[in-house]
This record gives structure tokens, sequence and C-alpha cells, in this order.
């Protein structure tokens, strides 16, 4: 019984909407509006923001979403006449979202690029316009992009310049998941600068904490910004109705005042905008929509910028493979992708490789301890308990927390007293180490503790052998949880195999393919450490 | 700000984190519950006589075992619709259902393994057969508690994600720290009352076990 209601909303929308000069539009029979109709049937408009990119969108005290864009936010469910509902997004996940049904709308500094519009319908008119710069400590040498090759960069995932900046000017990227990871990073000296939107850097300056530091490098590869709606969407209701929107926020001048009202610099773009589309022709605005319901070209002011060939040609086999079965291997095509997910994957051994033997060693010496200080004397008993006390607590923390605090906590304490800075790969090493060496201590120290009591007298470390040789299968599916663990460094920012598959689902990689590569490469990858612990039990009993 | 006025702010968001770690317990409940079920189904399978079945429940358990949930977090978050159609209406899939089901999988390969140990076990007569798979399911339930901390990776509301939106509210690093630690306190807490229940469990069963067996019952610890 509801549907004709709607459809009544829906169709006096779209006339409101597309305004007295889409009058084609609204004649047309009302199409299926997917989202549109969706967002009217919940009464809620539910739009992606960004929470940590001031003053576009960050975190009030309360706890509440507030910025520019959770301003535009605002103005666009005022006009469809529903409630709003923010949800922080970050730009890796941005698009992704988007594509979940998470979000109806994106409005989330996102850069208008070719590459990206394969992910989304992006909008035009773009609402802003902005570049990359970087930020770096006032004493450093730095002064061009073209200094930077092979140093230390830290960025944040999916970011529309990361690319360009490895393949132009072959950085080496240290990419976060967020801006604030990214300065803490910068802080600690993780990286050389910090490459970043410059008006978010100029206003990260004005903070007194970031006094030592300045925009080394020029601005370059400046980008217009698109608010996005799913793919499909854009040519919908939905599309028509924010484009009326972006249209309309240029020729009143209200995103003007809201630059003003947010402290933002003067934009020239903006400027620009605002005389294009404000402009009128016998009292009727020369930017409206054609019969056809297009904008004309001359108000758009150009369309995405081109970052990179991703896409690029493939062999004809994988093209036909793409054709038959949507497997998109364009990756392993493409000189930086394929250089990094090998570079990724052989991170991933390596980290495994060392927490195995890291977990081993770390149960090995605890349990050792503790069965020692255990005989002893009650004095010796005592000192067993902070052992016990801290297998506790390294088992007991999620390993994503011991990571974090680790990383930022520790990191920054050490940069700050001691100028060094442990990197990711030596803290995801321990932090995984000491988590699974927890559960070993518990294994090894039970498979001891039966020996004793079997061989009373006899020295733990003379009974080490067969308590491993017991314990055997026990600490094998430890090894291989670890291995199964080690995809978490990249939360702080080591560049293995997970971290790079969602770098390039971010730039607009395949995420079907990519997906179900890396859990296909995850199931052979831990079959076949299980295997080779299995299969290596008759030669390590051998050699202890 | 000094640390004990940002140690009382971070106590000042208590409320709001507890209703954070309410929905980790939920992902972890929902998935054992789930994960039990569906790997003690797979078990039977393996166990069962016909052929036909006996190696696809091999394989699944293989699948289920082998692949990280930090991978299947990713891989859920992005197969699954998060609005579908329910007779005409739309329901919202809450993110922290897509972390439960992602978790859920590889409950399936753990209680798959456990349920058919058990039941060969309980074939041989083995009496204690049924406590050692109430205490595994316990340790299990617990490293479940952990991995859903992992669940904020794909934007669920819980204790972790709504940690990371209380420090974005103070830039300082020690802030940071702070927060973190606190979280990790309940998670500790948590743990902690787990295994004190495991425990308790097993030292319950082994005076039931010996009462049952006609011995005169030991003092009740």
């Amino acid at each position: 019984m509801r549907r004709p209601a709607l459809l009544l909303r829906l169709a006096a929308l779209l006339v409101l909407s597309a305004g007295p000069t889409a009058v084609a539009a609204a004649d047309a029979a009302p199409e299926e509006d997917g989202r549109l109709a969706r967002i009217l049937e919940r009464g809620r408009l539910i739009v992606g923001v960004k929470s940590d990119y001031p003053p576009w969108g960050m975190v009030a005290e309360d706890g509440a979403i507030v910025g520019l864009e959770p301003d535009l936010a605002q103005d666009l469910a005022d006009r469809i006449g529903v409630g709003l509902e923010l949800v922080p997004v970050t730009s890796a996940n941005r698009l992704s979202r988007l594509n979940q049904g998470v979000i109806d709308v994106a409005i989330a500094t996102i850069g208008d690029t070719e590459e990206r519009q394969k992910s989304a319908d992006l909008l035009r008119p773009h609402y802003y316009a902005s570049g990359v710069t970087l930020l770096a400590p006032k004493g450093s040498p730095f002064t061009d992009w073209g200094q930077l090759r092979g140093r230390p960069v830290c960025l944040t995932d999916g970011a529309y310049f990361n690319r360009a900046l490895v393949e132009r000017y072959l950085i080496r990227p240290v990419v976060f998941s967020g801006l604030r990871d990214a300065l803490l990073a910068l802080r600690d000296g993780r990286c050389a600068g910090m490459a970043f939107d410059d008006t978010v850097l100029s206003q990260t300056l004005g903070d007194p904490q970031w006094a030592g530091y300045h925009l080394a490098t020029p601005s370059i590869l400046s980008t217009p910004w698109a608010v996005a709606v799913q793919t499909g969407e854009g040519g919908r209701g939905l599309g028509r109705l924010v484009e009326e929107a972006v249209a309309d926020w240029h020729r009143s001048g209200r995103i003007i005042a809201l630059q003003a009202r947010w402290g933002l610099p003067p934009s020239a773009f903006l400027a620009a905008f605002h005389d294009t589309w404000s402009a009128e022709a016998d009292g009727r605005p020369i930017c409206a929509r054609t019969a056809a319901g297009a904008w004309p070209e001359a108000c758009l002011g150009g369309g995405g910028i081109r970052i990179a060939g991703l896409g690029g040609e493939l062999p004809g086999w994988a093209a036909r493979l793409r054709a038959a079965t949507g497997l998109d291997l364009s990756p392993a095509f493409d000189r930086i992708d394929r250089a990094r997910l090998l570079r990724g994957i052989g991170l991933t051994l390596a980290l495994s490789l060392v927490a195995i033997a890291g977990s081993l060693t770390v149960g090995i010496c605890l349990a050792l301890a503790d069965a020692t200080l255990r005989r002893g004397a009650a004095l010796a008993a005592v000192l067993a308990h902070p052992i016990r006390g801290f297998v506790v607590l390294v088992r007991m923390t999620p390993p994503i927390l011991q990571l974090y605090i680790l990383f930022f906590g520790l990191g920054g304490y050490l940069a700050a007293t001691h100028g060094f800075t442990p990197g990711s790969f030596v803290i995801a090493s321990l932090v995984l180490s000491f988590y699974a060496g927890g559960t070993n201590t518990v294994i090894l120290r039970a498979a001891l503790g039966h020996l004793a009591v079997e061989r009373p007298g006899v020295p733990p470390l003379r009974l080490l052998p067969e308590a491993i040789e017991r314990s055997y299968e026990g600490l094998v599916s430890t090894s291989v949880n670890i291995v199964k663990a080690a995809g978490l460094a990249s939360t702080i920012a080591l560049p293995e195999t997970i971290s790079v598959v969602n770098s390039i689902i971010a730039e607009g990689g395949d995420a079907t393919t990519m997906m179900n590569l890396l859990l296909v490469f995850y199931f052979v990858f831990v079959l076949a450490v299980l295997g080779l612990l299995r299969a290596a039990r008759g030669m390590v009993m051998r050699w202890i | 700000m000094d640390l004990t006025e940002m140690t009382g702010r971070v106590l000042g968001w208590t409320p709001y984190l507890a209703g954070g770690f309410v929905t980790n317990l939920m992902i972890a409940a929902v998935s054992m519950a789930l994960g039990t079920v569906l790997g003690a189904g797979l078990a039977l399978a393996r166990s069962g006589n016909g052929r036909r079945l006996r190696w696809p429940a091999e394989l699944l358990t293989s699948l289920c075992r082998n692949v990280p949930s930090f991978v299947l977090l990713f891989y859920v978050a992005f197969a699954i619709p998060v609005e579908i159609d329910w007779g005409g209406r739309v329901v919202a899939l809450p993110l922290w259902i897509k972390a439960a089901l992602a978790l859920t999988i590889p409950v399936i390969g753990f209680a798959s393994d456990q349920t058919l140990g058990l039941r060969r076990q309980l074939a041989r007569g083995v009496a204690s057969a049924r406590a050692t798979w109430v205490t595994s399911w316990l340790q299990y339930f617990l490293i479940i508690v952990m991995a859903s901390a992992t669940a904020s990776v794909i934007g669920a509301d819980e204790i972790v994600g709504r940690a990371n939106r209380v420090i974005a509210t103070d830039e300082s690093p020690a802030f940071l720290v702070i927060v973190y630690l606190y979280v990790s306190l309940w998670f500790l807490t948590a743990g902690l009352a787990l295994s004190a229940a495991t425990g308790w469990l097993a030292r319950h069963r082994a005076v039931a076990g010996r009462r049952a067996a006609g011995k005169p019952a030991e003092a009740a610890t």
C-alpha cells in the first residue's frame, strides 16, 4: 500500500530537483529509482564523510562528526526531506562502502580520477579542488619532489596521488590507514615527510605542535573533488538530485560561505566556479541542463585527471580469460603492481618465518625459566609469578591492540627520548612472537610439568627434547595460527600481501579477482606451512 | 593536559566503550553458536558412512581451518550486501553481523575437528571426552573474543572502532596509548573471567566424575 505514495513523492521530487529547465526528464516515465526510493522508504540519507580530515570532516569533543562535508550532507538530506546519518569512511574504503551499499552518497574528499570513475559514479560539477604537497621537518634538505627518490614518504591508504608519487618520483611509500597514524609516524621520524592534500596540510601547520615543520615542496597533481554515488546511480534520481545540489552550492555561493565558516583559505577554484555557475543570459542561467539532461561541457571545467596506466594492455590469453570468467589479472601485468605484490608476498613469508622462530624461542625460554624457578626454593618459586602474569597479559590482549600500543606508544617514546624508531616489521615480529610465544609457553610448561612428575630430579633442560616431542602438534598449530595472524601487520603500515591487495583495490583494481586470489594464496600458504612443519618432525627430533 | 586529566577523560568515555564491548561479545557469541552447529554437522558428514559426503566435508573443514579470519573479514565485507530485501522490505545488515559471519568460518573448522575427535573418543569409551570438548570450546571462545577486536578494520562499531573515535577527539600521542591500554584492560578482564569459568568447570566436572564413580567427593573447590 506504500508503493503509490512513494512513487508520487518520487515524481514530485524529480520535478523539484530537475528544476524548471529539465522538464524533459520529468515527462519521461518514472524509472526504477533504486537508491532514492530506498532512501525515502527508510526516511534517512546515509552519507559517508571523513572523520580525520579537518576541517572537511572531524570528530568534535562530544564524538559527533562535524565539518564542511557534514554540512553539505545535511543540505542534501534537507533537499530530499529526510533525516541524515553520517558514517565515517577512509580514503581506502569510501568507494567500497558505497558499492557495498553501506552509504548512499560519499562526500569524502574524493579526487576525481579516471581510475575511480570505474569504481563508482563521480558526479559533476565538482565541488572543490586541491593538490598534494609534502609536510616535512624545517631542517630537512628536501625542496622538490625529485629529491625524494628512494626516500620513505608517509602516505594514507587510497589517496589518488600515491601511485603517481611512486611512479613519477620513485618515493618509497609508507602507507597508513588514516591521517592521524601517518602524522604520528612523521613525528616519530618514520619517514622523510608526509605527502597529503595541500588544503589540509596548511591547516595542520596552524597547530602549534607542528611549529617545527613546513610545506617543503610545491603543490602538484591538482585534482577536482567529486561527490560519489554507486555505479549506475549517477544517471538516476539520486545522481541527478546531487548534481543539482552541487550546481546550486556554486550558484548561490553557499560553498564559498562554508569555506569561510570553516576557516579555509579562499580557493581560486571556488571563485571561478561561482562566476561560471551564477552567470546568466536573458535572465536564465547559462549553466543549465540541456534538453538531453546533460550539463554544458564548458561549465564543468574538465574531467578527472588520469593518474596511472592501470588496466593497460593484457596479453591475449589474459584478456580472453577476463572476457570468459571475469578474472582480471591486470595487476600481474602492471610493472608497479607486480613489484609491490611480489614484495608483499616476500614480506608475508619473512614475517611468518621470523614470528614462528621467535614464538618458539619465547615459548622454550619462558617455559624453561618457569620450570627451573618452580623447582627452586620458595623465594625462587615466587619469581615465577611475574612470568606467568606476563604470559597471561600477552595472551589476553588482542594482538591488534598490542601492535597499536607498541607501534605508536613505544615507537613514539623511543623517538622522543632516543631519536630512534623500530620499524613496523620489527614491531610486528615482536608482537607476534610474544603473542604466540605465550601459548607455546603454556603448552611446553604443561609437558614439562608432566615429565617432572614422571622423572623427579631431572633438570628441566634435559627434559626439554621430550617435552617438545610430546607437544609437537600443539606447537605446529600455534605456528600455523601465527602465519594466519601475520596479516594484522597491515594495520601498522607494513606493506605485506593484504595491505598491497587492499591498496590495489582502492586504486581501482578488480575487487572480486583480488579478494579471491588473496583467499587462495593464504589457503595454499597455510597448508604448505602445515605440511612442512609436520614433515620436519623427524628431522627436528633427531636434531635435538 | 597532564596524565591524570587525560585518564579522567578516557574514563569518562567508559559507557560508550562498554557499549562497543557488548558488540564484541555479541560477535563472538553469534559466531561461536553458528560455527559450532555447522561444524558439528560437518563432523557428522566426515565420520558417516557416505563416501560421497565425506570428502567434501573434509575439504570444507580444511578451507575453514586454514584461511585467516583477518582475510575473511575483508572477504565477507566485500561479498555480502549490506541491505537485503526481505519480502519487499529493506533490512539493513549491521556490520557487526558481517564480522560475526567472517569469524564463524574458523569456528566451523574448529568445531568440525573437535566434534570428530569427541565422537571417536566416545566410541572408544573415554570418560573425559565431553569435558575435554567443553574446555577447548571455552578456550576457543576466548580466541574469538580476541579476534573480534579486528572487526574495526571493516568498520564494525565495536570497542576498538569506538576507541579510534575517542582518540580522534584529542591529538596527543599519550592519549592514544591510554585509550588503547584501557581497551586492553577490558579484553584482559573478559579473558580472565572466561579462564576462571573454564577452570571452575574443569574442577566441577572432576568432582562430579569422582562422585559418579562412587568415590567420596573431596572438599568442593
